[in-house]
């Protein structure tokens, strides 16, 4: 179970914007093991989506990796830092081990293809001899996974719901055996059923295929009753990484603590759940201490000073629990 | 007399993709919005719920039924009635991009609406007036917030301006249409509250319109649900009562869909949601008696053929035949 699959070290990412320069993924280091799943949970603007571009190299200018390593390890043992590689050394690996669904995903597909030519498609970018037979009998039990009929083969995109294009992408995504799948918002604008659904299609593949997920998204509400271990990003930086039973329940950094208390649920008692005070900081314009502190009561009550250059490491607070939160253990005293 | 009042209003529009067929995007609704009342309003996307709200502020005109505001119907009132009602009754949108001018600041988009209707004298008193709403929903200082653009602002603050543009001329009734659907997670609350508090300070009314129901339940404390399937309501009642008893099975399954973030609160596994099929019928070609029962694990031959009313079930109203033996 806990053998990596890919390593994430120091990967910073830079905007650069009128020569400013915009750190909008900051020397975030995780490890993702085999066969699990994580969930990357942040605010808009906090690089979540950035830290899967730069993972999958996909960073376009003005953006540009800065600093760091992928290490990404095979199926059959080898370690390939996927930051050395060439652009077509990289193609390779894309979809093939590494694949995502991204946001919106319902305006990925082509409005002029039928499905049945996504499929055909990605699968000769690949493998240029394979036969057509082949690929659609993969492509037919792919869509049977999802709980799609054969005939969305022959439907155009914009015969099919929000719902079912999400899942068609899935199905795309999966065509040639990926061990690691990146969602980046995958349910954002489909509605509560349709989510549910998706969210157990997934949950469903994973055990089926042994994927490895890594899910981002801002509303913690959909992961978590998925996820295995998340990861919490703040202005760019990951403030506190470990199994989400942990985080929900003994959280070691005050923003996460903020998160857990700020989702209106249907079950348990609302007069308790209190928004995180402020906004987010601006990338451009960071503060010079912490940078959670302008919204950080702990900061505000003088229980920490929101030392800038303490906050540059990740503090272990428990076994398998990392957080940003140099003062974790005054502020979460009980 | 209820402060605005919907009688079997139904709403039909073309169809775009074949001549001659009607979307029927509401049908035969009714709903009494009392002074002082929050109702949520919540169902799939496609079930009518926009429409409701834009019908309420007059965006939309009925097909059939009428619109009644303070006991008088909308097309009946006279010009300064009318004036009058819209300025009592305002919305909120979901796309708080959309919904400011990019190239007026803030203060020339807000202080449009005082000017226009007389609220004010002039634009320094539309500043005061501004400031003063600014500060209480918490954009301080006021005057950076005023002369700024809306692309300058997040989202979050650009939601808090479409509530303060709302607030500023004193309506009974505000219609927020998904108000904070693209606001992070984080400032969801305290939008929330903003709402709430300005509910119990000024009795403003609240439609709030919205396909979460955590944050309905929020919101709506004490207030009432409407839930929508197909256009139609299938389901009205208190919301705690709602909720802990749910009726219709349509609403049994929209909670039992509802994503609970703490992975211990999730009440057991739920393997199966208690419907058939997971896809919306389209709304051109509804299937005939209960809009509901291709869906539905309890359907019988009569819901196939007889669409039921709503009546009236453990305090609140339900359309289906079945809900006593659910």
């Amino acid at each position: 179970m806990s053998t990596p699959i890919l390593e994430i070290k120091n990967l910073s990412v830079d905007f650069v914007l009128h020569d400013r320069k915009l750190r909008a993924c900051d020397d975030v280091s995780l490890t993702i093991n085999r066969g699990e799943i994580v969930g990357i949970i942040g605010e808009s603007g906090s690089g979540k989506t950035t830290l899967a571009s730069g993972i999958l190299n996909l960073i376009r200018a003005p953006g540009r990796v800065a600093s760091g390593e992928v290490i990404y390890h095979t199926r059959d043992g080898k370690s390939v830092d996927l930051r050395k590689l060439k652009e077509d050394e990289f193609a390779k690996y894309r979809w093939t081990n590494l694949t995502s669904v991204f946001q919106a995903a319902q305006n990925v597909l082509n409005p002029s293809l039928r499905v049945r030519e996504h499929f055909l498609e990605t699968v000769r970018a690949h493998e240029p001899k394979a036969k057509e037979a082949d690929v659609l009998a993969k492509a037919r039990e792919l869509l049977s996974q999802v709980r799609l009929e054969e005939r969305v083969l022959d439907c155009y995109p914009h015969q099919l719901s929000g719902g079912m294009k999400q899942r068609t992408i899935i199905a795309l995504s999966l065509i040639l055996n990926p061990d690691i799948i990146f969602l980046d918002e995958p349910t954002t604008a489909l509605d509560v059923i349709t989510q549910w659904y998706i969210i157990e299609i997934l949950k469903k593949i994973q055990k089926e295929y042994g994927l490895t997920m890594v899910f981002l998204t801002h509303d913690v509400s959909i992961i978590g009753s998925v996820v295995d271990r998340l990861a919490v990003m703040y202005a760019g930086q990951v403030v506190e990484f470990g199994p989400v039973l942990d985080l929900f329940k003994r959280p070691t950094h005050p923003y996460t603590a903020g998160l857990m208390n700020a989702i209106p649920s249907l079950r348990d008692d609302v007069s308790h759940r209190k928004a995180i005070p402020g906004h987010p900081p601006d990338l451009m314009s960071l503060p010079d201490a912490c940078r959670f502190s302008p919204r950080c009561s702990h900061f505000a009550s003088g229980v920490c000073a929101g030392d800038r250059a303490k906050t540059d490491t990740l503090y272990s607070s428990r076994p398998d629990q990392l957080t940003r939160c140099y003062s974790w253990e005054k502020v979460f005293k009980s | 007399m209820s402060l605005m009042e919907l009688k079997d209003v139904s709403v039909r529009f073309d169809a775009e993709q074949r001549k001659g067929a009607k979307v029927r995007a509401l049908v035969g609704l009714n709903l009494q919005i009392d002074a002082g009342e929050i109702v949520a309003v919540v169902g799939e996307s496609g079930c009518g719920k926009t429409t409701l709200g834009k019908v309420l502020v007059d965006i939309y005109q009925p097909t059939e039924g009428k619109a009644l505001y303070k006991g008088k119907d909308l097309r009946s009132l006279t010009r300064e009635e009318y004036r009058q009602y819209r300025l009592g009754v305002q919305m909120i949108h979901q796309d708080s991009y959309a919904a400011l001018n990019p190239n007026r600041t803030i203060f020339q988009s807000l202080s449009m609406p005082l000017l226009q209707h007389k609220l004010v004298k002039n634009k320094n008193e539309a500043w005061d007036l501004l400031s003063e709403l600014f500060d209480e929903i918490g954009l301080n200082p006021a005057q950076l917030f005023l002369e700024k653009y809306p692309h300058q602002l997040s989202g979050g603050q650009r939601q808090r301006i479409l509530l303060a543009r709302a607030l500023s001329v004193k309506p009974s009734l505000i219609v927020a249409d998904e108000p904070v659907s693209m606001v992070d997670v984080s400032l969801r609350i305290s939008l929330l509250d903003l709402m709430a508090r300005a509910n119990k300070k000024y009795g403003i009314s609240f439609v709030y319109i919205t396909h979460d129901l955590g944050t309905a339940r929020y919101i709506a404390q004490h207030g009432r649900i409407a839930v929508m399937y197909l256009g139609r309501m299938v389901e009205l009642n208190q919301i705690q009562a709602a909720l802990d008893q749910p009726a219709h099975p349509y609403f049994h399954a929209l909670i039992a869909a509802v994503p609970e973030a703490d992975p211990t609160l999730r009440g057991g596994k739920i393997a199966q949601l208690p419907l058939k099929s997971f896809d919306m019928p389209s709304v051109i070609n509804a299937p005939p008696g209960c809009k509901f029962h291709p869906r539905c694990p309890y359907a019988n031959e009569r819901c196939a053929t007889e669409e039921p009313k709503l009546r009236e079930f453990r305090g609140g109203l339900v359309a289906c035949h079945l809900v006593e033996t659910i």
